[in-house]
């Protein structure tokens, strides 16, 4: 048959001119052939050199096993791999013989064990699935998990997690949920984070760039909940700066396109800030969930985020401080603005959810210096807000700050305190700056104390 | 009935033949599988506490059965007393837990007491001497054990039941004249297997040392995955339903622990051992998982936890494997059954123990022992690491297994024990990487038939 012969020229093309060293494994895979049938063509392939050309230079290994008595009089099965001098006598030690066949053909004489094991490494290395494709057994139990069995494993290892998300839901249902269709599956996923967030990035990229109008994907997007941890953190922040983005235009036309570049350093920052936050959570933190993703640090982090979104929780803002890493490239105002924004909208629910899932201790810590630093003053703040019409509505209103924890409660919040310079000079600026600099220093986010909204460096260039 | 020799042996040599046009494939038969381990899991880690509970649980549960079985042995009328009230010249039965006091049992105490100034001890394999004591401690009190009692077989932690006297010239003595155990629990009927179905063992594959034998693994892993051997063994192999991988399956060198001593800034770079080993491992269990189901148990020297039960090794270990639901982490010890046969095994370290402090040698007697006691390990938590429970003994064996297996150990061995007419026990010993298969075999059915299988490489 045509197939016999390509394959005794291949063999022959491996053996001799390449001097591999050809195992029936090897060959299987190679010619994707049954194994069977790959030690048969082995068996050819000696055969015919041997006999036809004289080519008598081929080193052959044989695997061997049968039946064989141990000096305690009892019987064990012994299986080896012998080479071709030492097959008889092998045979002769064994009472009955249930295998033999060819292991390997290659040129020189091997010396140990190891050349074979090598000789089939790299290629079992590459197939390790595909390892059932050849064998003689097959199982129809054993299919790889689909990757929506390996997100439920996962889910069911982070109780913590699910929960806020799942109250989240219920809010929003406009969410226009996009299925993550590239999750990488499960375990791999958490290590792979880097890959996955820039495939989110890239997609949250292509959203925003349709122009979301709605505000509203914000919290939906907490509402993906577990839909990839991780990946829905981003794409929830990505998502924010659609909806902001649209307010701002109504204000500033100049800073939308801002906006979207200081999206880019924007998701840097928050590349960075969950690793950041992750390792000094871990200090702080009670819990001790796995530590082996950043899911549930990312998750609380997502948590506080939305916290930022309602005026009311200024202790929990820590994140905001935190949260900009302190990025080189100056951070447009529109960039932490959208956030601020965020801040003063009203969701009241949303905040009492994060405050029950929150146990995180560095919110608390938070919460308790950010109280210390809480001075009494009067300033003016715009309040943006969503009326009944489902519109954006900004309005400034002089506002007293308190110290008083019973003001966490009133809808119209003042804005939490942050670093204090920034936002007393803040506090005396009217409209469109004060968005600018309301948000505190970036470059002060590892402090704890000056929690409060974000700042960028502009703050220190708007002083006036 | 051994393992189907006879078709494998008829189709011996075929494959040195040219290529036929098909390829026969065989299905992997598939079983019925349960998993009884849940009580090895630990779902709280609360170390704040003794071990006297632990003890306390283990008498308290023990002694009702004991009672039963001391009344059956000595007589209905036999009076089974409490230490304290126990008095001179009067024949009793008592029950409580064996306390061994060794002289050169390893104790902190004596190393850093500076009145003795010792100097360290050679390390030794075996704790035992000829003055060791037997002490039975009841709730209450403690009495020392003479008599017809072997010290050297007993191990701290069975507990037993004595009948004896105390004798009033030597109070604070318990001269024994008999003891007994636990009879050994029964197990439920064994069903019926219609096929011939299989279950393979194997432990200590030492992966990640250095004189490790990667073929020989390799090879394990073609020939239960059916790439390696004739037909007629490929298709005996297609009747292996499962694998249990009985613990060690890192080598000890892997436990380096000379980087721990080194600055740390020499050790920056360096990855643990385990890292690499881990990774070849999850390749090998890849490949199995793709067409057996396999169950592995931590050993000694893998990365779990020390002391006993140790937990599952976690799937994020073996991010291929873990894909495919045939694989299955499972504790050390380990129960389950496996179409309607129980099996029940450990990775070694309990039975490593109690040789190390009795003389007994042959490593099968004391697994049939361990069931005689009715107990795993009888020695945790005194000279074995236990974690210390609160209101039950996982370890007690409370249902007789018909397969009990231990991993690592030095020689392959199995042994068929019968507690009642009916029951059957096999006991075995798995080698280090030596294979061992179990049939479940219908055709005889009051016999299990084992096997070993070794794989070597000669060149």
């Amino acid at each position: 048959m045509a197939v016999d012969q390509i394959y005794l020229e291949n063999l022959d093309e491996f053996v001799n001119d390449e001097n591999k060293v050809v195992t029936y494994k090897w060959l299987s895979r190679t010619l994707s052939v049954h194994v069977n049938q790959a030690k048969q063509m082995l068996y050819t392939f000696v055969q015919q050199q041997r006999n036809k050309k004289d080519n008598d230079k081929l080193s052959v290994c044989y695997f061997l096993s049968g039946m064989a008595e141990t000096p305690d009089g009892g019987k064990i099965l012994k299986a080896m791999v012998v080479p071709e001098e030492s097959l008889d006598t092998m045979k002769s030690t064994l009472t009955t013989v249930t295998s033999c066949h060819v292991y390997s053909v290659q040129k020189v004489k091997l010396k140990d064990s190891n050349a074979l094991y090598i000789a089939d490494y790299d290629k079992l290395k590459g197939s390790l699935l595909q390892s059932k494709e050849f064998s003689a057994i097959r199982s129809d139990e054993c299919k790889p998990r689909s990757l929506e069995e390996l997100e439920k494993l996962e889910a069911a290892s982070h109780p913590v997690i699910t929960e806020p998300p799942a109250k989240v839901t219920t809010m929003n249902g406009t969410s226009g949920s996009k299925p993550k269709p590239k999750q990488p599956t499960g375990i791999a996923g958490m290590f792979s984070n880097a890959s996955k967030k820039k495939e989110d990035k890239e997609e949250n990229e292509k959203e925003e760039g349709k122009g979301d109008q709605e505000q509203k994907e914000t919290v939906a997007d907490k509402g993906k909940g577990k839909q990839g941890g991780i990946g829905s953190f981003f794409s929830k922040q990505q998502n924010k700066e659609p909806s902001t983005k649209s307010e701002t235009t109504k204000v500033e036309p100049s800073v939308k396109k801002d906006s979207a570049d200081a999206v880019k350093p924007q998701r840097d920052l928050n590349k960075k800030s969950p690793p950041k936050r992750g390792q000094k959570s871990k200090k702080t933190r009670k819990q001790d969930s796995d530590e082996e993703d950043a899911a549930p640090q990312k998750q609380k982090r997502r948590r506080i985020q939305v916290v930022e979104s309602s005026s009311e929780e200024e202790e929990e803002d820590e994140v905001i401080p935190e949260s900009p890493v302190p990025s080189p490239v100056a951070d447009i105002p529109s960039s932490p603005e959208p956030e601020k924004m965020e801040e003063e909208e009203e969701e009241e629910k949303v905040e009492k959810v994060k405050k029950t899932g929150n146990s995180h201790a560095q919110s608390s810590n938070q919460h308790e210096s950010s109280e210390k630093h809480r001075v009494k003053r009067r300033k003016k703040v715009t309040n943006t807000y969503m009326d009944k019409q489902g519109f954006m509505v900004t309005e400034e209103v002089w506002e007293t700050a308190s110290t008083d924890a019973s003001d966490i409660d009133e809808p119209t919040k003042p804005a939490p305190v942050t670093a204090p310079k920034s936002k007393q000079d803040s506090s005396d600026k009217s409209g469109n700056k004060d968005k600018k600099v309301q948000p505190t220093k970036k470059k002060t986010s590892p402090d704890p104390k000056h929690s409060g909204k974000q700042t960028s460096l502009m703050s220190f260039f708007k002083k006036k | 009935m051994l393992i189907n020799v006879s078709k494998a042996e008829q189709k011996a040599g075929m494959l040195l033949a040219d290529p036929s046009a098909e390829s026969a494939v065989f299905p992997r038969v598939s079983t019925a599988y349960e998993n009884h381990s849940e009580r090895f899991l630990l779902k709280e880690k609360n170390f704040t506490r003794q071990f006297a509970h632990l003890y306390a649980e283990r008498l308290s549960t023990l002694r009702t059965q004991l009672e039963q079985t001391a009344l059956r042995k000595w007589g209905k009328d036999t009076p089974i007393k409490q230490l304290y009230q126990l008095q001179a010249d009067e024949k009793v039965a008592v029950i409580g837990t064996l306390f061994k006091h060794m002289e050169l049992r390893p104790s902190i105490l004596k190393e850093i007491s500076e009145e003795n100034a010792m100097l360290p001890q050679p390390a030794r394999s075996r704790y035992t001497d000829d003055k060791d004591e037997l002490i039975l401690e009841d709730e209450l009190q403690r009495i020392q054990l003479k008599g017809s009692i072997d010290v050297q077989t007993m191990v701290t932690g069975i507990v037993i039941a004595v009948y004896g006297v105390e004798p009033d010239e030597d109070r604070g003595k318990f001269l024994v004249e008999d003891y007994c155990f636990l009879d050994m629990a029964s197990s439920v009927p064994r069903p019926v297997v219609e096929h011939p179905v299989y279950v393979a063992m194997v432990s200590g594959l030492d992966i990640g040392g250095k004189s490790s034998n990667l073929l020989s693994v390799q090879m394990l892993v073609d020939v239960l995955t059916g790439q390696l051997g004739d037909e007629g063994e490929q298709e005996t192999c297609a009747s292996i339903s499962r694998l249990i991988i009985a613990g060690n399956s890192l080598s000890q060198e892997t436990q380096d622990k000379e980087q721990v001593k080194q600055a740390k800034y020499l050790t920056k770079k360096t990855t643990a051992g385990s890292v690499d080993a881990v990774k070849s491992l999850d390749d090998i269990l890849v490949q199995l998982a793709c067409s057996m189901s396999i169950d592995i148990m931590p050993g000694e020297f893998d990365p779990a936890n020390h002391i006993l039960p140790q937990q599952p090794l976690h799937r994020c270990m073996f991010p291929q494997a873990a894909m495919f639901p045939s694989t299955h982490c499972v504790t050390n010890p380990y129960d389950c059954t496996i179409e309607g046969i129980r099996f029940l095994g450990t990775s070694g370290q309990n039975v490593t123990d109690i040789h190390r402090y009795s003389t007994l040698d042959d490593h099968l007697q004391i697994m049939e022992n361990c069931l005689t006691w009715g107990h795993l390990a009888p020695t945790a938590p005194d000279t074995l690491g236990c974690y210390p429970y609160y209101s039950n003994d996982p370890f007690i064996i409370t249902q007789s297994p018909h397969v009990y297996f231990t991993g690592n150990m030095p020689k392959f061995d199995t042994k068929v024990v019968k507690a009642h007419p009916l029951d059957l026990a096999v006991k075995c010993n798995v080698l280090k990487l030596w294979e061992f298969l179990s049939s479940l075999s219908p055709m005889e059915p009051l016999r299990l038939a084992k096997h070993e299988r070794f794989f070597s490489n000669i060149m």
